[in-house]
């Protein structure tokens, strides 16, 4: 069963992965169509787990990578809201000095909370992979946000 | 197991190594003996406490970036709940219809299309284009029959023609007589009286007659005749004196009345015999000066019978043979 927090999480993915929201809409339905077509082909009902999540983002992701070219333009306005003390420039930033092994590890584990046992099945990859693209993402980021913080004094 | 940690040599701490476990200390995933280790060397190293600093701070900015909410609007495109999104989601999905529904649909699809095609295509004004692209679409005519009722002729006609056609004339009465010589239509001549029949030039002219039968016949005998009006043909032999000289002056009558041959061979052909073989067509009027002709030139009478025959001549024409043999 999909629920609406389901469909937030997809959309959130999608949207910290490209900043964009014609890809976000895009993607997150291209995935929600994906899930609604394994399901079909399921025998036995079964809920949708991070594992789920994490596989069907990544296949999606893949493929709207292709189309990343054409929407260089990055839309920020009326997809996702914000804390206000948050700079998502910094996010923004990090797109350039990560690779997507990383970034997207940071987005699973650090904005989505999803376990890192759930990523590694997700991804057919070790936990240590997990772990080791998780401290990598967050390094980078660390770095970024001091060069902004530098710059901003 | 202690005893072995003792003995064994604690790992040296290095920078690289405090960085790549730097993740799993901040989020107490290490052991006692690698944490203190860690702590030990943290304590010594004032860039890399700058260091743990940074992933702090980016842990703290993932978990306040984790806080953010998308907007319903945009959840309510990615439902299938409103009306609009389920059509156009439907529409886009149409690959994840089931099998049954997405041939159904193909079937339909594809027999509007041919009914379509059908009912506007002038399909008549097509197969005509397509058949003179091929060639000629008009009927060709194999055969051409004649319904015209034909008379088939009598025993008693056939029998005739037969026994008076060209070549065949051995069977002929060849004495000569006149009738009434100014018979007013050559037509109804029928019974010549009178005569001075002679029989045995009768029989001498059969078997002479034989040798030139084929000639005659061929000549005689027309290429094609159609069936039905019939025509005549008149019958004719004498014996005069110097035959040949009189045979010459009958060409040149013949010629001077409009006369013509009326078969293959030339007016007057000599025949191996030395008979004089006369086939020709002759205007009506001319009829009766050609016969007058050959009276005078003879000391007996002309025989002329008319007989009935396949070739028809036109109209105010006559078609003449005759024979001319040297009298005896």
């Amino acid at each position: 069963m999909l629920e609406d927090i389901d469909r937030k999480r997809i959309a959130l993915f999608f949207y910290f992965a490209f900043l964009n929201e014609s890809l976000t809409r895009q993607c997150s339905l291209k995935a929600l169509r994906d899930i609604r077509r394994a399901k079909r082909l399921q025998t036995t009902p079964s809920y949708f787990t991070d594992r789920d999540l994490v596989a069907t983002t990544s296949r999606v992701f893949e493929s709207g990578k292709k189309k990343q070219a054409k929407h260089r333009s990055v839309s920020l306005v009326g997809v996702v809201n914000f804390p206000q003390s948050v700079d998502l420039g910094v996010w923004q930033q990090l797109q350039r000095s990560t690779s997507d092994d990383e970034r997207l590890a940071l987005i699973w584990s650090k904005l989505l909370s999803v376990s890192d046992e759930d990523i590694s099945d997700g991804l057919g990859v070790t936990v240590g992979t997990v772990r080791h693209r998780v401290a990598r993402g967050l390094r980078a980021l660390g770095v970024t946000l001091s060069e902004v913080t530098a710059v901003a004094k | 197991m202690n005893y072995r940690r003792e003995l064994e040599p604690k790992r040296e701490m290095s920078s690289f190594f405090f960085k790549e476990l730097m993740y799993d200390f901040v989020s107490d995933q290490l052991d006692e003996d690698r944490k203190s280790s860690m702590e030990d060397f943290l304590a010594k190293n004032q860039e890399l406490k700058e260091e743990l600093g940074h992933l702090s701070q980016a842990m703290d900015y993932c978990q306040e970036l984790s806080q953010a909410s998308v907007d319903p609007r945009f959840i309510e495109q990615l439902s299938p709940r409103s009306m609009s999104s389920k059509l156009l989601s439907a529409a886009k999905e149409w690959r994840d219809w089931p099998i049954s529904i997405k041939w159904g649909m193909e079937a339909l699809t594809v027999s509007a299309a041919l009914l379509v095609l059908f009912l506007v295509v002038p399909w008549a004004g097509v197969f005509d284009q397509i058949s003179g692209w091929m060639g000629s679409s008009e009927a060709i005519d194999v055969v051409q029959v004649e319904k015209e009722a034909v008379k088939l002729p009598t025993p008693e006609e056939l029998r005739r023609q037969s026994s008076f056609g060209p070549g065949e004339s051995q069977s002929e009465d060849e004495s000569i007589d006149v009738a009434a010589a100014a018979e007013p239509e050559p037509s109804t001549v029928e019974a010549v009286v009178e005569v001075e029949e002679d029989e045995s030039e009768v029989a001498d002219e059969a078997s002479d007659e034989s040798t030139d039968v084929v000639a005659a016949v061929q000549e005689e005998r027309p290429a094609k005749i159609k069936k039905g009006p019939q025509g005549f043909v008149f019958y004719g032999s004498l014996r005069v004196k110097d035959h040949h000289a009189v045979s010459d002056a009958l060409v040149e009558l013949i010629q001077k009345e409009g006369g013509e041959k009326a078969g293959q061979v030339e007016l007057g052909w000599r025949k191996s015999d030395g008979e004089r073989y006369f086939h020709f067509q002759i205007p009506e009027p001319a009829y009766d000066r050609v016969i007058e002709f050959l009276q005078a030139k003879s000391d007996n009478t002309i025989r002329i019978r008319k007989n009935a025959h396949r070739r028809v001549m036109p109209e105010g024409t006559q078609r003449i043979i005759l024979r001319l043999n040297e009298a005896r």
